[in-house]
């Protein structure tokens, strides 16, 4: 999933997994797995759900990690409180597990608490402990904003590793253009709380159907094009207490015209598996 | 005990929306363990530092209340030395008065350190 920062991806990440902040409620639509409709789920069937099938891991691991809790405790917990494993087994296990997403001397750091981590090491600890009880679905909130480019790369890589390993799918939310070439399959681009396109990674880099999708790619810096002005896309992203009636893109669309004042398109299927909420879908990925 | 109890509350309702508790959330754990382990520990760090403190005041308090309803405790016994001009008796009870109070107060420092792993002293 890929979008700017407050286009609604990660409100999405949380509906799934039934952890929004408190206000908010999904008043329609369905979240479903393997069938099942999450969303019309008893709560104790979605808490069952949660960690065991779906897990999560969040973008800033310092905060997002019990601080007065060693890494240890905190991979083991699952272990203890659903596997009824005994504190050593669940630590034993959470060794392991810490060796697994490649962090160093793991017998020996198991006792320490997050803080006593750098960065990239913490977000290992935390995939570490999304995969304790071995799930089939991991949302992965922004795993790597919090983090400098190289280690952003290593965890990047791991991911992809896990991924293929355990079959396990991997939902990534990001901004970041070059992050989901490499690991994706499937991209979903996300703007005001809309999904604007949904396509396979190559054809949707090849011939983006939805200007806001183009503008994305035209804004990346490149090294061919060096010295000449980038290719920021105009305007700011909707307030989202005010979003724009139409098309919300369309203020800051190039290629809007009247009617994209007027309605809000719909995410139509183009051909091949993917879908644009865009007028002009088919002339764009005919261009 | 109706102000350790608010206070607990209080602090607990401000670290609800911190993040770890939503990653506790997502793990799974029963509304119950994320409530008594994961948000209480990070909550109680206020309530102590408050304990320490009253323990004080509950001291002072002793004389006075003793004092009035003529209980035969510490505060009673100041109370009657000040009355009777016992000097030397008000001296060694306060004296040990404040050592209870610094041993208090040295227990809730220790505490800080083994509630929140992240505060040690060098």
């Amino acid at each position: 999933m890929l979008g700017e920062s407050g286009s609604g991806k990660s409100v999405t990440a949380n509906t799934v997994m039934g952890i929004l902040p408190d206000p908010a409620t999904v008043t329609a639509g369905a979240v479903r797995y393997r069938g099942e409709d999450l969303l019309t789920a008893t709560p104790d069937r979605r808490r069952a759900l949660r960690g065991e099938n779906v897990a999560m891991i969040f973008q800033d691991a310092l905060s997002a990690l019990n601080p007065v809790f060693t890494v240890g405790f905190q991979i083991g917990e699952q272990l203890r409180t659903r596997r009824g494993m005994s504190r050593r087994d669940a630590e034993r296990r959470a060794v392991e597990l810490l060796d697994q997403v490649g962090i160093p001397a793991a017998r020996q750091r198991v006792r320490d608490h997050p803080y006593q981590f750098s960065g990239g090491m913490r977000q290992r600890v935390m995939i570490a402990m999304s995969l304790a009880l071995d799930p089939d679905v991991l949302i992965a909130d922004e795993p790597t904003t919090a983090l400098d480019v190289t280690v952003q790369a290593q965890i990047m890589d791991l991911l992809a590793e896990i991924q293929a390993e355990r079959h396990m799918a991997l939902i990534l939310i990001t901004h970041d253009l070059g992050v989901v070439a490499e690991v994706a399959d499937r991209i979903a681009v996300m703007y005001a709380g809309r999904i604007v396109e949904n396509a396979d990674v190559h054809p949707l880099y090849a011939a983006p159907a939805h200007p806001y999708t183009r503008s994305l790619l035209e804004s990346i810096p490149r090294v061919d094009t060096k010295g000449t002005e980038l290719k920021a896309i105009k305007g700011l992203p909707p307030n989202l207490l005010r979003i724009p009636p139409g098309c919300p893109f369309h203020p800051r669309c190039p290629i809007a015209t009247d009617a994209c004042h007027e309605e809000l398109p719909p995410l139509v299927a183009l051909p091949g598996t993917r879908s644009s909420a865009c007028l002009f879908a088919a002339e764009l990925v005919g261009a | 005990m109706a102000y350790v109890a608010r206070l607990a509350r209080s602090s607990i309702a401000e670290n609800t929306r911190s993040d770890y508790v939503r990653t506790a959330v997502a793990k799974g754990l029963a509304p119950r363990r994320v409530v008594g382990v994961h948000l209480l520990r990070n909550s109680l760090i206020p309530v102590v530092t408050f304990l320490g403190v009253d323990l004080g005041s509950l001291m002072g308090g002793a004389i006075v209340t003793e004092g009035i309803f003529n209980i035969r405790g510490i505060g009673g016994l100041i109370f009657r030395s000040i009355a009777t001009r016992e000097g030397a008796t008000v001296t060694g009870v306060v004296v040990l008065l404040v050592v209870v109070y610094l041993l208090m107060n040295l227990l809730v420092d220790v505490l800080y350190a083994v509630l929140d792993p992240r505060i040690r002293y060098v």
